[in-house]
């Protein structure tokens, strides 16, 4: 399994730069943000949080629904399929979702501290978003890896996804942003033990349903 | 031909899931059944209609006669889905498949109604149409979304087999996160609102009340029924109706229609319907 | 890597396939047992490409079972119906489809490793698994081409590179839609005699293929024998369904 992880890396770094595409479409809405807002200090730095998680989530699903598409286009997942049972294609969809993580979330996260700090120059809040951001996107990408699954078979399947996967993951933007500001303020940490609590859940969840949704609906 | 038995545990249940039995049973069930939801209707409307004011909001708590029988139905027909869903993925049911695709725009139906009587209720008791942080509001429409996006994906494939499978799987996920999302809008509710106004569920229900609202909650949930039957009914009418056409396409142009990419999805496996 | 077991053998009983709700073939029998390999012909459309999906397991049939069993010892038929292991379909056959199955914007020795590593329970070593995949290379002359990215490959070579995935793992039965298909004559020859090999070592293949393989065939079906004749039987209708 080691092994398909390093795969999937591989395969995502070397694709035409999908991974800098996520990158560049969190980098340039954040960007473009203030234009939406205004440059109005207190209000930019309160929305902050809640924007960089709002952007983070969408570009985490941008890229999601290619996540089995290239492998059924090129015929791997066929494979995979025929190869595997019910546990071991969850153990297998469970790799995927933590390739795509690294591969694309992770250099997200890696500028959300920068971003922060550009609309708000505080380091305390930067650091606490990163953190949120390093717990909570994991779910995005789990219960994500369901939507992929589901749609998987469609020729413009993107959207769909997206429509699919938002009303199910609005406790993990609920408790995301609510993580963030608690650890900045320093306040209780109940937000952040709900935010762990649904990446877990998701991690178990998402990858079952997923596995389920691509061995039944093979054709 | 004869068809190879369904995976199913007990005889009464696979005679059930056989659709000319369905239609059999559903066409002697039907007239009952819509006697007795539009009696109800009328009897509960009546009630409604006769039940006194409240002291506070007076005439117009009378929406939640309509209101709270909506709200309960857009749960019970998700509950029937998700059950639905547990028949296709683990017994294959012909029928299941045929229930989870049709029961999903009437559930989306019921739940619109919901939000909008909600609305309407909202403006004179709230003073606001619309109210962020009430998190009953909020996880009605998002169970709206769920619908939406159970409706979309169970149209979305060419084959009805894959269609029935990815809804069912989307459902169950759906019924076990809308706890937790309704757990996680309470939470922020309580974060970011002075819970103060918008304590509905703090009206004492008298019995002059309770009577019609239960009265209104059960004719609506046979009409509910009603209607799933139907839509049902017009479900399997509609894939025979494509098989019928398909079998004379061939009969009249049997090279024709050789190809299986050219040939419309008619609908359903042979054995399971699925 | 592994050996292919002694003796193995598939039975096929009574098939009925569908593909959007019309029914592809039905009553559909056949056994095949090690050595000998099976070429399903029929028009586009017929289900070639359905059943081969069935046999991998990709999804189920209507009706009808796929049973395979293997034996460590070659013995006589009849012993072996009593003694021998009903397997899952679970990594006992390779699945070749149109498509080669291989990440366009991966080299060809990193694409093949992957698989190696995928079709193979215990890590091989770094020398060994070198070796087997110089041999996969080998036996479809690309060895030259190894570190080309997967994309920079015509057709014809694309299809040796998607055939020479079946030798970085063992597996006793093939399945193999269309594998003719964009090879040249010379990599069709190449082809015939890595088949050949397989058969010898005791595999079994099974073929679905407009194209002569350039092997004898044991068993040749053709699928437009096995649909059913009359439109009732083709397209499901519930109405009308016993």
């Amino acid at each position: 399994m080691k092994n398909l992880f390093i795969r999937d890396i591989k395969a995502g770094i070397k694709a035409g730069g999908a991974i800098g595409t996520s990158l560049l479409f969190f980098i340039s809405v954040i960007i473009l943000s203030p234009f939406a807002l205004g440059t109005d200090k207190t209000l930019l730095a309160q929305a902050g949080p809640g924007l960089l998680w709002f952007f983070a989530l969408l570009a985490v699903l941008l890229g999601l629904d290619r996540l089995f598409q290239t492998d059924k286009e090129d015929g791997s997942l066929d494979i995979i399929l025929a190869a595997g049972d019910f546990s071991s294609l969850t153990v297998m969809v469970l790799v995927k979702s933590a390739a795509h993580w690294v591969s694309t979330v992770l250099p997200l996260i890696a500028a959300a501290p920068v971003l922060s700090l550009l609309l708000n120059p505080a380091w305390r809040q930067a650091a606490a978003l990163t953190a949120s951001l390093v717990l909570g996107t994991p779910a995005i990408t789990f219960i994500g890896a369901l939507g992929a699954a589901l749609t998987a078979a469609l020729p413009r399947g993107g959207v769909l996804l997206a429509v699919l996967v938002l009303p199910l993951i609005i406790p993990v933007i609920i408790f995301g942003t609510a993580a963030s500001v608690a650890l900045a303020a320093g306040t209780a940490l109940q937000p952040l033990y709900f935010l762990l609590a649904l990446t877990l859940f998701f991690g178990l969840v998402g990858p079952a349903a997923a596995a389920l949704a691509l061995k039944f609906t093979a054709e | 031909m004869s068809l190879p038995a369904p995976s199913l545990p007990q005889s009464w249940w696979r005679g059930l899931s056989r659709p000319q039995r369905f239609m059999q049973i559903s066409a002697r069930l039907l007239p009952p059944l819509g006697i007795i939801s539009a009696v109800g209707l009328a009897a509960g409307l009546y009630l409604a209609w006769a039940a006194p004011p409240d002291y506070q909001q007076g005439l117009t708590v009378k929406i939640m006669f309509i209101h709270v029988p909506c709200a309960w139905l857009s749960m019970l027909c998700y509950t029937m889905m998700a059950c639905s869903a547990a028949g296709i993925l683990l017994w294959k049911h012909p029928l299941a498949a045929i229930a989870l695709k049709t029961a999903a725009p009437i559930g989306a139906a019921f739940t619109l109604l919901a939000l909008a009587t909600g609305s309407i209720w909202g403006r004179p008791s709230w003073g606001t149409w619309w109210e962020w942080g009430d998190s009953r509001l909020f996880s009605m429409f998002i169970l709206l979304l769920l619908y939406c996006g159970i409706i979309a994906l169970s149209r979305a494939f060419d084959n009805s087999r894959t269609a029935a499978y990815a809804a069912a799987v989307l459902t169950l996920i759906g019924f076990i996160d809308i706890p937790i999302i309704k757990f996680s809008v309470e939470w922020w509710n309580s974060l970011h609102q002075p819970a103060s106004i918008l304590r509905k569920g703090g009206i004492a229900i008298a019995p002059a009340i309770l009577i019609p609202l239960l009265v209104m909650a059960a004719a609506f949930t046979m009409l509910f029924f009603v209607l799933q039957l139907l839509a049902m009914r017009n479900e399997i009418l509609r894939v025979s109706l494509r098989a019928l056409q398909q079998k004379l396409a061939w009969e009249a142009e049997p090279a024709a229609v050789d190809e299986p990419d050219t040939i419309a999805d008619n609908g359903q496996d042979r054995e399971t319907g699925l | 890597m592994a050996e292919i077991p002694q003796y193995v053998r598939i039975e096929i009983e009574g098939l009925q396939a569908q593909r959007g709700g019309k029914i592809l073939f039905s009553q559909l029998s056949f056994s095949l047992q090690s050595g000998q390999i099976a070429v399903i012909n029929g028009a586009n459309g017929t289900g070639k490409s359905t059943l081969l999906r069935l046999i991998a397991g990709l999804y189920p049939p209507l009706s009808g079972t796929i049973d395979l069993s293997m034996a460590t010892a070659q013995k006589t038929a009849p012993a072996l119906e009593n003694k021998n292991i009903s397997l899952p379909r679970q990594g006992f056959s390779h699945y070749l489809s149109d498509k080669n199955a291989m990440k366009p914007q991966l080299s060809v020795r990193d694409n093949l490793r992957f698989w190696c590593r995928f079709f193979t329970d215990k890590r091989l070593g770094a020398g060994e698994e070198k070796k087997v995949l110089l041999r996969a290379l080998d036996k479809v002359k690309m060895a030259a081409y190894a570190d080309l990215p997967f994309a920079a490959l015509s057709t014809g070579q694309k299809r040796r590179i998607g055939l020479s995935r079946l030798l970085t793992g063992a597996r006793p039965l093939w399945l193999l839609d269309e594998p003719g298909s964009g090879l040249d004559q010379a990599g069709a020859a190449l082809f015939s005699q890595i088949c050949r090999e397989h058969l010898a070592a005791g595999g079994l293949v099974i073929a679905a293929t407009h194209t002569p393989l350039g092997l004898p065939a044991d068993i040749s079906l053709n699928l437009a024998d096995y649909r059913p004749q009359t439109p009732e039987g083709q397209f499901y209708d519930p109405l009308q369904a016993g």
